[in-house]
């Protein structure tokens, strides 16, 4: 069994060598998440950024909370919202080369990067608010329950629950929509 | 299918966590890591650091020379220091600081002189001395710092990297009038100081006199440039026999660690006074072009992360601050004016480490150090310019 995260960064106040373990134990977690969320450059780069801020703020962590995880979710969300154009920008790359893969019939390049691209949902995310899509994306790909959200954006929990609720909505409608023009154009 | 369902399967099979990115990662992570410590230790130390570098670098010299480029050079070099065990250098360094008087503006050329010998089983023994005086003697006891496993890493790492051939011969040039051989270390990648995101290349270089073939002088060269102030003139560096009696009648100051607790807690000029026990210096509320914006209550530590045990000073900052800066909020131009009642390890490791009176500063780069009211003053600024200004202003407010 190993030490949780709170006494991990309780030690990092004294030996900043022990924060590596926090490196170790989430780097790939938040970075798979800023990876789906932005291009591959600034996702690499937040990531790194990421931890070198956790680093520094660490003596912030509350240590009554074990998991870090929502602590870096949360870095790492005010991070992405210095980058909300590249975000948006990467999700209309995203819709625009699904679009011209099917249009043109050929097989794309990046195959594996883009099968799990779905046109009507990056369309449908490009409509919710930067807060409501933070809120929803924590829920949906870092698996936050709204305690855990709550934290990570320094949000209380209603807040957090009626963004989800309303974000929620707007991508089931967007959804619904989106099948009903596929059905439609399919005849 | 529900929509979070569709969700969680959007993008879900982007490569993510891969190794480069992952290195680069943790390759920041050190050097914020590093840079910590180097507030305590590098950073604190780099004069007894710059000539410790150079002991080791003439101690891998001296040991053994299987590298590439031009071995007849690299193998006189190391004949021309000789093998005995304990490395003896003396260097001159902060090379083109200056001591100003701030009412005429009157500039004398000052540096940090220290000799240093380095004996793997005492440890490093430096004495910085400051216009022909000894200001300070500094010693490192092998397994007696806080940051001797850094220290461990950092003597090794280089030594090493020498042993590993990570030198070799670049050019020819003369150096304060002696035709050189420049070496030249492989390059070290790594982020900017402190919580910087971007990777820069450096590459540590090595004067070696054609004559004696000793080395006489290095600096630093990050991204192809060298850097500014990063100059040190070796005036000797020979291997010697143990001389274990300099070490044990040594009565040094022996750096603990202690640096900046790295935050600045806006106050008031009443309570800076209160906590620091005497008023502040205080300069009008614009400094040139740049307003006050700042009053913070600073920590030092007295000893290595002793948070408990923390001395107060104060910040006056003068220009905008960035508030979604990560680390030291500082954004250019700006002055920022440390003022502390007593001398302790932080306020030594400052500038050259030096604090004339009678309305002069010593003034190193971008940072001006001096006495004043018997406040030791700290001015660093986005540029040299201004912090002479903010020093000017200090004087004037006395």
């Amino acid at each position: 069994m190993h030490a949780g995260d709170a006494s991990v960064i309780a030690e990092s106040l004294e030996k900043g060598e022990a924060f590596m373990t926090i490196f170790e134990r989430h780097f790939a977690t938040i970075h798979r998440y800023l990876r789906r969320r932005l291009s591959r450059d600034v996702a690499d780069d937040l990531a790194a950024e990421v931890f070198t801020t956790a680093f520094a703020r660490r003596a912030s962590f509350d240590l009554a909370r074990s998991d870090a995880l929502p602590w870096l979710y949360g870095i790492a969300t005010n991070l992405i919202r210095n980058h909300l154009r590249v975000e948006e920008r990467e999700l209309r790359s995203l819709i625009e080369a699904e679009v011209d893969r099917v249009a043109s019939g050929e097989e794309p390049i990046d195959t594996l990067l883009r099968s799990s691209v779905d046109p009507a949902l990056a369309e449908a995310l490009l409509t919710l608010s930067p807060e409501d899509r933070d809120v929803l994306l924590l829920f949906a790909w870092g698996d936050l329950g709204y305690e855990e959200i709550s934290i990570a954006l320094d949000s209380p929990v209603g807040t957090v629950k009626s963004r989800l609720n309303r974000a929620r909505s707007r991508i089931r409608e967007a959804l619904i929509a989106g099948a009903e023009t596929k059905e439609a154009s399919h005849g | 299918m529900g929509e979070l369902t569709v969700l969680r399967a959007f993008r879900t099979d982007v490569p993510a966590g891969d190794e480069l990115a992952r290195a680069r990662a943790m390759a920041s992570l050190r050097a914020a890591i590093d840079g910590e410590r180097g507030s305590t230790a590098r950073r604190g130390l780099r004069v007894l650091l710059a000539a410790a570098v150079v002991a080791i670098a003439v101690t891998g010299l001296a040991v053994t020379w299987p590298f590439g480029g031009s071995p007849s050079v690299l193998a006189q070099a190391s004949a021309a220091i000789g093998n005995r065990p304990v490395t003896h250098v003396v260097i001159e360094s902060g090379l083109g600081g200056s001591l100003v008087d701030l009412r005429s503006g009157k500039r004398t050329a000052v540096y940090t002189r220290s000799e240093s010998w380095y004996d793997p089983r005492r440890g490093l023994l430096a004495i910085v001395s400051f216009r022909g005086r000894a200001v300070r003697t500094l010693l490192l006891k092998p397994g007696a710092n806080h940051d001797q496993d850094w220290f461990q890493t950092y003597f090794t790492g280089y030594k090493d990297e020498l042993r590993a051939g990570a030198f070799h011969v670049t050019s020819s040039g003369v150096v304060d009038g002696t035709p050189v051989y420049w070496i030249a270390s492989k390059p070290s990648w790594g982020v900017s100081y402190p919580y910087g995101t971007t990777v820069h290349k450096r590459v540590e270089q090595v004067a070696i006199s054609k004559a004696t073939y000793r080395p006489v002088y290095m600096r630093t060269q990050v991204d192809g440039h060298v850097q500014p102030a990063s100059g040190v003139r070796i005036l000797t560096a020979e291997t010697v026999a143990p001389r274990p009696a300099l070490f044990e009648k040594a009565h040094p100051y022996t750096p603990s660690g202690a640096g900046d607790s790295g935050l600045s807690t806006r106050t008031t000029l009443a309570q800076a006074e209160a906590a620091m026990g005497r008023a502040p210096l205080v300069p009008a509320g614009t400094i040139g072009a740049l307003h006050r914006t700042w009053i913070g209550e600073t920590g030092y530590l007295t000893g290595y992360q002793s948070y408990k045990n923390q001395l107060v000073g104060v910040e006056l900052y003068y220009g905008s601050r960035d508030p979604n800066a990560y680390g030291t909020p500082y954004k250019p131009p700006f002055i920022s004016i440390t003022e502390f009642p007593h001398r302790n390890a932080f306020v030594d490791q400052q500038g050259l480490g030096y604090f004339p009176g009678n309305g002069k500063a010593v003034l190193e780069d971008k940072t001006a150090t001096l006495k004043a009211r018997g406040l030791y003053v700290v001015v660093t600024a986005s540029d040299p310019v201004l912090a002479l200004a903010g020093a000017k202003a200090l004087i004037s407010a006395t």
